[in-house]
């Protein structure tokens, strides 16, 4: 789950929930209020999450998503089909 | 809703597993800067590179890159910070040396050199494990005011005794390094608002509650507690300081003996900025956190979250909590593994996996 901070949370109602299966990482806008898909969520197929980097020494290592806001977009940091790092941002 | 390549990095993600960091730059919203371990060299399996780059998101276009040549060494983790007075990008990192055959607690600056090149500096900070002990996780990188600040972690070689949560505090301008040791905890975890820090720490105890769990129980610890803490946000300064009343008796299973048991613990928090308190002019954060007795399980090969959320002896809070250390509101309805928040203005909003089911 990524929502916008700073200055960036003023105007924002929303956050952003990323879903990773076996074969893709879907990715949707969600309405902080009801919770609902504000727009169609879209889905990277092939794509893969990077592991947490700190294995389970950290107390919130399941929370390391390589995700954040810029400009009321999401950026990713994931693993392409190739096993390729790739910077994705979704609009 | 859209989505685009920015950039394809050259290097792989084995089995997703890539060391990295990345970050906006402060004051100039559209530079990214992302720090990962190169691909290791396969002639010899223990030598890697760390790159740096530092990205135009609005052209999608490298701007600068660094990269450290022929380093001898495995790196495990990599951390990002900015400090914007003096232009300094820093990299803190642990990494497993050759020459020493031990894990250190590094961080190096990114410099230019005379032709405008970026580079990587050799460590600034430098703190190698105890013996064969490993070292890390980093719970924090930060750097401001022309200071640099990593929080870590660093066991003893025994593996027995409660590891130190180590804070290295660096000049930026004239690299003099202060050491220190803020607590002691098997886990933790860090988290910032505004000015202000919250660690939450993992404790083994031993109290009146030990007491029914002693008859099974012949390892060190007599039941896990948590405690959490405020100081500044560079952790010079603790604020003040509470055992949470949350806590998980050892000694469960007979199969428990000796050491440290803390391996056989499901642990998950989260900890994220929380609402600001317009009544009182505070701000606050939202903790999260679930401890389970995983030998509930029955004895097989591992188990899955899906199925270790059907574990009925766990005990777990979710509570907001003031800087200075009040605790404003506490949820009374159960939460499960895998927390996750994030706060959308005034609301928090959640995801956990309860009994099977990932709910939101």
């Amino acid at each position: 789950m990524v929502a916008a901070t700073g200055q960036e949370e003023q105007n924002a109602g929303h956050f952003w929930l990323i879903e990773e299966y076996s074969d893709q990482v879907k990715i949707a806008r969600r309405d902080a209020s009801t919770l609902a898909e504000i727009m169609p969520a879209v889905s990277l197929a092939g794509v893969h999450l990077l592991a947490p980097q700190n294995g389970s020494g950290s107390l919130d290592w399941h929370t390391a998503i390589e995700a954040m806001i810029y400009q009321d977009t999401l950026l990713l940091l994931a693993v392409d089909t190739h096993e390729q790092l790739v910077l994705y941002q979704v609009k | 809703m859209t989505v685009q390549v920015l950039y394809r990095f050259p290097v792989s993600a084995l089995q997703r597993e890539l060391p990295c960091s990345w970050l906006l730059q402060e004051g100039n919203g559209g530079l990214l800067a992302v720090a990962c371990c190169g691909n290791l060299v396969s002639t010899a399996p223990f030598t890697g590179t760390l790159s740096w780059y530092l990205l135009d998101i609005a052209t999608r276009s490298l701007v600068k890159e660094a990269r450290a040549p022929h380093l001898l060494t495995d790196i495990d983790a990599l951390h990002l910070a900015h400090d914007a007075p003096t232009a300094t990008w820093v990299v803190g990192s642990l990494e497993f040396l050759d020459d020493t055959f031990s894990s250190h607690a590094l961080v190096r600056l990114i410099r230019e050199d005379e032709n405008g090149q970026a580079m990587l500096s050799a460590p600034l900070f430098d703190d190698p494990a105890n013996d064969m002990a490993p070292i890390g996780p980093i719970f924090a990188l930060q750097a401001s005011g022309k200071r640099c600040t990593l929080l870590y972690s660093k066991p003893d070689i025994d593996c027995v005794s409660t590891p130190a949560i180590c804070l290295g505090q660096i000049d930026l301008t004239t690299g003099h390094v202060e050491q220190s040791i803020i607590a002691y905890a098997d886990s933790a975890l860090a988290c910032y608002q505004e000015d202000s820090a919250l660690l939450l720490l993992l404790v083994p105890r031993v109290g009146n509650a030990s007491q029914e769990g002693q008859a099974v129980f012949t390892g060190v610890t007599h039941y896990w507690g948590f405690s959490v803490a405020g100081y500044s946000r560079d952790f010079h300064i603790e604020n003040w300081y509470h055992d949470l009343d949350l806590r998980l008796p050892a000694g469960q299973s007979p199969v428990l003996q000796g050491n440290s048991d803390f391996e056989w613990l499901g642990i998950n928090a989260a900890a994220i900025p929380g609402p600001f308190l317009a009544e009182k002019g505070q701000e606050t954060f939202v903790v999260g956190i679930t401890m389970m007795d995983i030998f509930d399980r029955p004895y097989e090969d591992g188990h899955t979250s899906e199925e270790a959320s059907w574990i009925t002896n766990h005990v777990e809070t979710l509570f907001c909590i003031d800087t200075h250390g009040k605790v404003i509101q506490t949820c009374t309805d159960a939460i499960g593994l895998r927390v996750q928040l994030c706060r959308v203005q005034a609301t928090v909003v959640g995801v956990d996996l309860l009994k099977g089911q990932w709910r939101l």
